[in-house]
């Protein structure tokens, strides 16, 4: 459905991307994952259809991305990364122009969609918050029931409530045999949705997985405080991988061992457990052994 | 051409457009009613008595005919001054600052080809300053016919309009052609601004002596001169082909570099 094979972009100040290859499916989901300024929103801007490439190309539903760019908008749904409307306008009157400019009105699914999002489509987007502006441009790109949608960072700006919102549409979406592909630069954020990812540093493609797979090879870390620390000396006796942090803390580090940790930990005061979010830089130390910036 | 885009321009523009024409009417209308048929050398000797340095940096002649009066006045830096504020605002607004909001990734992304949307965009412009021309022309005719019946040349007057509209068509060229090829608005506004400013500068330093009237010549302002117009001189008729030309050289251009250039969306 979405095919990118070796797209290059080489810009003057010698950053761009380089030999980006790789197939979202029809009816996947799909993650692509990358710190910031690793060539993600480059990449998608060739699936748009707003920058040539150097080398390579970039297709989707075998249509050119540059030289059939608009064809392909007319199955696409896009949120940019960055949020930049036409500010004079109400949310409402936004989305009935780009209904207007698509030729495409589907008033039914526009309103159940301000509905879900809760959308105060009254307001003129000038004074609207940032995650406001977001669910105008998540309403704006799934209105005309595109069948690929392509999200540049989707949920920066969300509550945590809309968040959830969010994956629920994505999942149905999905259900309904989109091909969807995401950016983010948090794992947590593709995490619940997407069935594959890739993962690009500095312009290059550096792994496409399972989610499944990134996941259980990913170590998780615990941060545990005790009561006492007395406590600390059964973490230790454990055969844990631990560091003690302060007098009656300790982090651990979990590779798929919950029980190990439950069962040492099932003895002691614990006054509280935090879990770290799994964040780009730690898979990179993962997989590369270098960081990620 | 897209319709819902024309539409949103109207609504983006219309502001600015009713101002500016607005004013510059106001003033079409004092100039007009300024002439007086009798007292033609009054006025000659009350222009005297301004420094001459000034008048001919600004390019103002007076005339004794209706039709010189208002050529002289009007069409040198007013001319100069209030369509150019709708061309410069108007261009930038249409292309460029799309592309320095981030606004031209919706409209690429509503299945419109950037040819379609710079198509648009460039009717528009044509038509925008098409309009402040005839608003301005039918707004002179009809205060002049009232007040002066049968002192107006109406087929010279209109000639004259068709002249400095074709000027502005160029005009609004390079501020088109500076919209559509610029990431930045200050890129925009400066190219599209600054060298329609840097014309006048050139044509004013070049009427301000005989001996640096060579730098009048490097003015696009040069190709229009209403007295060899009126003269029947075919300068004038070059001057127009040229400025026409000039305008479908960058109306095009732009389109076609638009169409081919990366967009930092």
């Amino acid at each position: 459905m979405i095919e990118l094979n070796s797209l290059t972009k080489k810009y003057s100040n010698g950053k761009g991307i380089f030999n980006v290859s790789f197939q979202v499916k029809n009816g996947e989901v799909f993650g692509f994952l990358g710190p910031n300024g690793a060539g993600k929103t480059t990449t998608i801007r060739h699936l748009m259809g707003f920058v040539n490439s150097t080398n390579g190309s970039a297709s989707i539903s075998g249509l050119d991305c540059w030289t059939d760019a608009a064809k392909i908008q007319r199955q696409l749904g896009y949120v940019p990364g960055e949020i930049a409307f036409f500010n004079h306008l109400t949310g409402m009157q936004f989305l009935k122009f780009i209904s207007d400019m698509r030729g495409i009105d589907n008033k039914k699914l526009q309103d159940s969609l301000i509905e879900r999002f809760e959308l105060d489509s009254g307001r003129k987007i000038r004074k609207m918050s940032k995650g406001m502006k977001q669910k105008v441009g998540l309403i704006a790109a799934f209105m005309h029931d595109p069948a690929v949608i392509i999200l540049d960072e989707p949920t920066s700006g969300l509550d945590p409530l809309m968040q959830r919102k969010f994956v629920e549409l994505i999942n149905e979406e999905r259900n309904r045999g989109k091909t969807i592909l995401m950016s983010s630069h948090l794992f947590g954020e593709v995490d619940q949705s997407c069935e594959r990812v890739a993962i690009i540093r500095e312009g290059k493609i550096v792994a496409v997985e399972d989610i499944t797979t990134l996941k259980a090879s990913l170590k998780k870390r615990f941060f545990i405080t005790f009561e006492h620390k007395r406590d600390i000396e059964k973490v230790k006796m454990s055969g844990l991988d631990y560091t003690v942090s302060d007098v009656n803390k300790v982090e651990i580090v979990i590779n798929g061992n919950y029980n190990e940790m439950l069962k040492a930990l099932a003895n002691c005061n614990v006054t509280s457990i935090d879990a770290s979010t799994q964040t780009l830089e730690e898979i990179f130390m993962r997989y590369y052994g270098k960081e990620g910036n | 051409m897209s319709f819902t885009l024309f539409k949103a321009d109207v609504k983006a523009n219309r502001f600015i457009w009713l101002l500016i024409t607005i004013i510059y009417s106001f003033y079409a209308v004092i100039i007009v009613s300024m002439f007086d048929p009798e007292n033609a050398d009054t006025m000659a000797e009350m222009m005297e008595m301004m420094p001459q340095e000034l008048l001919d940096a600004g390019g103002i002649t007076f005339g004794s005919t209706l039709l010189t009066h208002i050529s002289g006045f009007l069409y040198s830096m007013l001319l100069y001054l209030f369509p150019l504020i709708i061309t410069v605002i108007v261009n930038h607004q249409l292309i460029a600052s799309h592309v320095d909001k981030g606004s031209m990734a919706y409209l690429l992304s509503t299945s419109n080809s950037r040819t379609k949307i710079a198509v648009t965009q460039a009717m528009f412009s044509i038509l925008s300053i098409t309009l402040v021309f005839t608003v301005i022309t039918i707004v002179q005719i009809i205060v002049s016919v009232s007040m002066f019946p049968g002192e107006l040349e109406v087929g010279q007057f209109i000639l004259l309009n068709v002249y400095a509209m074709l000027l502005y068509y160029a005009i609004s060229g390079i501020c088109f052609f500076a919209s559509c090829t610029s990431n930045e608005a200050r890129y925009s506004l400066g190219l599209g601004a600054g060298l329609p400013i840097a014309f006048i500068v050139l044509e004013m330093l070049g009427n301000t002596g005989e001996n640096v009237s060579w730098l009048g010549n490097l003015s696009i302002f040069a190709l229009f001169d209403p007295d060899r117009l009126f003269a029947g001189d075919t300068f004038a008729y070059i001057g127009m082909t040229v400025l026409g030309s000039i305008a479908v050289v960058l109306y095009a251009g732009g389109i076609a570099l638009f169409k081919k250039r990366d967009l930092p969306l």
